[in-house]
């Protein structure tokens, strides 16, 4: 019922609504290195730019829904936000739903493995002079508390994101806000091995400072973060983070991060490389790997490892075939399992503002004391960025 | 026949498929990963019957002949498996729990293969596999997994960040009493 009454009002808007913001870092198969390239927010993510808006439609997206004598010029001059001429260019709204059904092991039989998420309902604006140089930036979302998500209430809308961001000189960027932490791949999957042990995922934006420079070889961003407000201050996570890239040939990128941070049970640490190539136009392979040490204040130390492998083809535009190798151990040292993912998937945009996945997931933990047997997921996703 | 020999007589015959192939490009590979896959167990005893599961997982060694009609092509691959089994867990009926059992195998697999470009490979086929594995009789309880022989369906996506390294992923379907087979690696072709 929620589906129907939500999904024509979603539609409708996406008539009136310009496009939106995604982080897709495999896209340097398109030659895109720079998350700034499209990105507000240098580091990746978020609302997207106006040049970001056209390149992702007359581009990435397929073409199937324009007659041959549309032009992707004019494709990408359609791509901003609808009737943007009778608004101030200063002002960028922007829109962001997006949905996932989850089937557990399908094909077993089990009538309550099937579940429908509402994963994300943003809506945010973005203020800027005409060159860029200060901007502003904010986006409200849908952010459940945990009680909350089983049951797709919509329950909680929070400013999730907001940042001021100032221009020093050609290459040098300073934002302050609350803003996701930079580090690593700023991979799409907030449950993927590269972000949810590290504390990265769509809850854990940080009221931050960071220093941002990029030029056409590396970049480099510096945070200094004291956490979520909308955490209780004791799990508030309080550090530092620094990342990094260097660009030893064209659309090939190696990087480095790393970050720590403590509240008052635990101190994070996490340090990784990773690495990012085009292979062919829209088709890239990425990868990182890095350590984890959680220090509980009253116990020992563990340590553990992940690994991220994230391949994507261009099959034809619009649509690309996405195979995923995950792994990772939460202590090397202790009996905790040693937790893989392989992965199958399809993106699809079919259309600018439009974009579907699915993916075929299956998840085995492998125990120093037993066998335990692997699970399948097949996810499905639909998403409207307006 | 025995497993073993069974096993043989498919390498040969996808041996002679893959000759019968017109060439432009030839890569030789060899190869060394990790895999990992699922079977079903079944449990035996004088009090009863049960079912639970049972993981194979190690690492990989292998040779691989891939042949190029500009993008289409074929190819032709063997491995040798080293690895553990684990197989039951505490509270299973029959209780039965091993882990890390050692055993070795390998596989043949032939696959056609699309390269659209000379960076990305995506390879796909049948292939057979023999894994040598005698669960130990554990306080009466039997158990028995899979099949020596087993056979399915992979698919295979190489990326070549150069021109002698390269990085697969394959994800397979074994068909006899056995799920999900998963393998990802490192190759350098030569």
């Amino acid at each position: 019922m929620r589906i129907a009454l939500v999904f024509p009002f979603l539609l409708s808007l996406s008539l009136f609504w310009a496009l939106p913001a995604f982080s897709y870092p495999e896209f340097i198969g398109y030659g895109y290195a720079a998350c700034m390239t499209c990105h507000n927010n240098g580091m990746g993510g978020g609302q997207l730019n106006d040049y970001g808006r056209a390149l992702w439609s007359a581009e990435i997206a397929s073409r199937v829904f324009y007659d041959k004598s549309t032009t992707d010029e004019q494709i990408a001059e359609r791509s901003g936000f609808p009737g943007q001429s009778k608004m101030p260019n200063w002002l960028k709204p922007s829109f962001k739903y997006r949905a996932l059904f989850l089937r557990k092991n399908p094909g077993s039989g089990t009538s309550d493995a099937t579940k429908f998420y509402v994963m994300q309902v943003d809506f945010g604006a973005t203020v800027s002079d005409p060159d860029g140089k200060y901007m502003a930036l904010i986006t409200w979302g849908h952010n459940p508390p945990p009680t909350d998500v089983q049951t797709n209430k919509i329950s909680r809308i929070l400013a999730k994101e907001y940042f001021a961001r100032l221009q020093l000189g050609e290459n040098w960027w300073v934002y302050a806000g609350l803003l996701d932490i930079p580090f690593g791949i700023r991979n799409v999957d907030h449950t993927s091995f590269n972000r949810a042990p590290q504390g990265l995922t769509f809850r854990d934006q940080s009221q931050s400072v960071i220093l941002h420079t990029a030029k056409e070889n590396y970049e480099v961003a510096v945070d200094a973060f004291v956490g979520n407000p909308y955490v209780e201050d004791q799990f508030r996570m309080k550090g530092a983070s620094i990342t990094g890239e260097y660009q030893p040939a064209e659309n090939t990128r190696i990087g480095a991060s790393l970050m720590s941070s403590k509240n008052d049970l635990l101190t994070h640490s996490v340090v990784s490389v990773h690495y990012r190539k085009a292979l062919s136009k829209g088709s890239a392979f990425q990868g990182e790997y890095g350590m984890i040490q959680d220090k509980p204040q009253l116990d020992v130390a563990s340590t553990g490892s992940y690994l991220y492998l994230q391949s994507q083809f261009l099959v034809t535009r619009g649509y690309f075939l996405r195979p995923l190798i995950e792994n990772y151990k939460a202590n090397n040292l202790s009996g905790t399992p040693e937790q893989w993912k392989w992965g199958i998937g399809v993106l699809a945009f079919p259309a600018p503002r439009y974009e579907g996945r699915i993916d075929l997931l299956n998840k085995t933990s492998i125990y120093k004391t037993q066998a335990q047997e692997d699970e399948w997921q097949m996810r499905m996703q639909f998403h409207v960025s307006l | 026949m025995s497993a073993y020999k069974s096993f043989v007589f498919a390498g040969l015959i996808l041996l002679a498929a893959s000759s019968a192939f017109a060439v432009e490009t030839v890569f030789h590979t060899i190869s060394i990963g990790y895999f990992q896959w699922q079977e079903r167990m079944e449990l035996s005893s004088s009090s009863g019957k049960g079912n639970t599961v049972a993981q194979f997982f190690g690492n990989s060694f292998g040779y691989e002949r891939e042949s190029y009609n500009l993008h289409w092509g074929n190819s032709l691959q063997l491995e040798g498996y080293l690895g553990q089994g684990n197989g039951g867990r505490p509270g299973s009926t029959p209780a039965y729990n091993q882990t890390f059992q050692s055993f070795f195998g390998g596989s043949v697999a032939y696959k056609w293969a699309y390269r659209p470009s000379g960076y990305i490979s995506l390879l796909s086929g049948p292939f057979v596999l023999y894994r040598g594995m005698k669960w130990p009789e554990e306080s009466g309880v039997t158990a028995k997994s899979g099949s020596d022989i087993n056979v399915g369906v992979l698919f295979e996506a190489k990326i070549r960040p150069s021109q002698r390294i390269e990085i697969y992923q394959k994800i397979g379907m074994l068909g006899i009493k056995a799920s999900g087979f998963f393998a990802a690696g490192l190759g350098m072709k030569f």
